[in-house]
């Protein structure tokens, strides 16, 4: 098999080892995502599933709601309220993504070779645990009769414990747990082909240690950081299991909406359209950003 | 009497257990090509990295035109740096590399591009201002990180092995241009290298460093014709070193005896006057350090038994314009002779010729062993 690889000419070899991947892409992405656009111009079965008969009312109510006796369109901003709240919480939780991954990246990127797979692993080591026992036990953590209200109660620091469980904070803490992995590994790998040289020279030439840190660090390991924060910030966006565990369904986001629609609601349709909007928003963000850096890469040279 | 630049005195660096720099003082004139030289691990990059400011001193003071800096961070002190591996900012191109400095002083755009102009145009650089430094040449880059560290006017500059990874022509035109480019500007260079080629032929003055401590302080000429010991006798040039001993002291000469010859009796012929301007010691404690190109050889002759000592020619290499030979002495040293190759070179030799060895006292040197 592997001489016979070897011997095919590059071209057929590409292919030869792309169809798998491409096969797994065409069905489990593309042919998805197609019914999802699809089912989002239909209309909803009663009991779920869809009735064949093409409509935009999905997306209109998306913005809009059915006035109940005069059956006129009133504008709403009640979902856009929840994409505006998602938004919100998955750029809270870049943010504080970035501000602890950036240091720990860092660190790591500084050590002795052999113990920055140490460190590595360590980063991945939440990973062995199912994400919704990592979330719940979270939960534990910060509810009102948790381990942190408790020290604080028996210190005597509060009179009455901090609300923590339940709130938009709580999310963000989760969404930031969650994912930040995503960011340190990018940021790793910025990091660690970073000549650590340059932040001397720097020095040498009048730059003071923040000087440094902005005008050479950043600069260079901006594709990391841009690529650690689409990790984060596009699975945040979406996020079901935290706002929906953390949150206590008070603090709905879109991942929680989309979910309603398919269980509760049984209104397929709309559960498609919010999908596809919320698709083509992170593609806006994905192709607003390529175009960026393809510019400046442009003017740079 | 020129102005001290800068002033080292008494620095000592510890890293842990191990000494890195002990107890080293000497001052450096302003606009002097100034060269610490000495084989790699020697504490002359410590040194370097200790007036720039990279690393702290464990004891000791350091006074830039007389204002102490031991203390200053690197980013404070007018001393600027051309490193061994270049560091150029990647993301920035050659005209912003160069501006770097001034930019992080404050200076303002229009006064930080103008002084790059004029710095790329020093090394020759300016038609390749937008480039990104990856699309230089080794040569290019050396040229642009020596315009950067130009750019903002240091007091001192230090040039830590610049050359060391660039090919051997480029290496020989770098260093007039080097020294041309000091001359131009007048800035105190500190070039730290370990080719003895390099220090001797561009610096004012060297200082020759070992295992952490000072060896010797002085010109070029001085270095090479009147070594302090048999470190400074060895690391500097070739040379050969025959063990002998001191009979006699006078005041600026001694004699001595060739002490290896054992089996010979000492003859008036083996015993010579040679100058000397350093501490010495009586007794068989001596070594004279004769440098390859001083020694001159002639025929055998039995009757007139001319020169010190006879021996056989081993070797004989052709090297373009000089011959080298290693001769084999009676007693089992060799020699290594050097010989220009000029239209009036009188004798030429080849392997297993018998010659007799002369050398002039006055350009042999007496050490301690």
């Amino acid at each position: 098999m592997l001489e016979k690889l070897s011997n095919m000419p590059d071209r057929h070899l590409r292919k030869a080892l792309l169809t798998p991947s491409l096969t797994m892409i065409g069905l489990f992405l593309i042919i998805p995502i197609a019914i999802v656009a699809v089912y989002s111009f239909l209309k909803p079965g009663t009991y779920g599933g869809v009735v064949w008969d093409f409509s935009t009312h999905a997306y209109r109510q998306f913005l809009f709601e059915e006035d109940f006796l005069t059956l006129k369109l009133q504008f709403s901003t009640a979902y856009l309220e929840i994409f505006f709240r998602s938004f919100t919480q998955a750029l809270t939780a870049t943010v504080l993504c970035f501000i602890m991954g950036f240091p720990t990246a860092y660190f790591i990127a500084t050590r002795s070779e052999k113990t920055q797979s140490l460190w590595l692993f360590a980063v991945t080591i939440p990973y062995w645990v199912n994400l919704l026992i990592r979330t719940v036990s979270m939960l534990f953590i910060i509810r009102d009769q948790g381990p942190i209200n408790a020290f604080l109660l028996n210190l005597g620091l509060i009179e009455d414990p901090i609300k923590m469980a339940y709130t938009p904070f709580a999310v963000a803490l989760g969404l930031f747990y969650s994912y930040l992995p995503f960011m340190v590994l990018p940021l790793y790998t910025a990091l660690s082909r970073f000549d650590m040289s340059l932040l001397t020279a720097a020095h040498d030439l009048y730059a003071s240690r923040w000087a440094a840190l902005r005008h050479v660090l950043i600069p260079n390991v901006k594709n990391g950081i841009i690529s650690g924060c689409l990790l984060v910030f596009i699975p945040s966006i979406g996020a079901f299991i935290a706002p929906d565990l953390l949150g206590g369904g008070k603090q709905l986001m879109i991942g929680n909406l989309i979910a309603l629609q398919f269980q509760g609601s049984r209104n397929w349709p709309f559960g498609a359209a919010v999908s596809m909007i919320l698709l083509t928003m992170v593609l806006l963000v994905l192709i607003i950003f390529t175009i960026r850096s393809k510019h400046r890469d442009a003017t740079g040279e | 009497m020129a102005t001290t630049a800068i002033s080292i005195q008494s620095v000592t660096k510890n890293f842990g257990r191990f000494e890195a720099l002990s107890d080293v003082s000497f001052d450096i004139d302003e606009g002097e090509f100034f060269t610490l030289l000495g084989p790699s691990g020697c504490g002359k990059t410590t040194l370097l990295r200790i007036l720039a400011g990279f690393e702290e001193t464990t004891s000791g003071q350091i006074q830039l035109f007389g204002e102490d800096i031991a203390h200053q961070p690197a980013n404070k002190r007018p001393i600027n740096t051309v490193f061994q591996h270049y560091s150029l900012f990647p993301h920035l191109n050659i005209h912003e590399n160069v501006q770097f400095g001034l930019k992080m002083r404050g200076v303002n755009k229009r006064q930080r591009q103008a002084r790059a102009d004029e710095m790329l145009e020093m090394v020759q650089l300016d038609q390749f201002a937008d480039r990104k430094p990856h699309q230089l040449s080794g040569g290019q880059q050396q040229r642009v990180a020596l315009a950067r560290a130009l750019a903002p006017k240091p007091q001192l500059l230090l040039l830590d092995e610049p050359l060391s990874a660039l090919d051997l022509k480029l290496r020989q035109s770098m260093r007039l241009e080097l020294k041309k480019i000091q001359e131009q500007t007048g800035i105190t260079f500190v070039f730290v290298t370990h080719d003895q080629e390099e220090a001797l032929t561009m610096s004012d003055r060297i200082a020759v460093i070992s295992s952490g401590r000072l060896q010797q302080i002085g010109t070029p000429t001085q270095i090479y014709e009147r070594p302090m010991n048999r470190f400074v006798a060895d690391f500097i040039g070739e040379t050969n070193f025959l063990e002998v001993s001191v009979l006699e002291q006078k005041a600026d000469s001694a004699v001595v005896s060739f002490s290896s010859d054992a089996t010979d009796t000492p003859t008036p012929a083996k015993t010579v006057e040679v100058p000397y301007d350093h501490k010495i010691f009586m007794g068989p404690k001596g070594i004279l350090s004769v440098r390859p190109e001083r020694i001159h050889l002639t025929p055998f002759n039995e009757k007139d038994q001319a020169g010190f000592f006879h021996g056989e020619i081993k070797q004989a290499i052709y090297m373009g314009t000089d011959t080298q030979y290693v001769v084999e002495l009676t007693w089992g040293q060799q020699l290594l002779t050097r010989h220009q190759n000029t239209v009036a070179t009188p004798y030429t030799f080849s392997k297993k010729d018998r010659v007799s060895i002369g050398f002039d006292a006055n350009a042999t040197r007496l050490l301690r062993r």
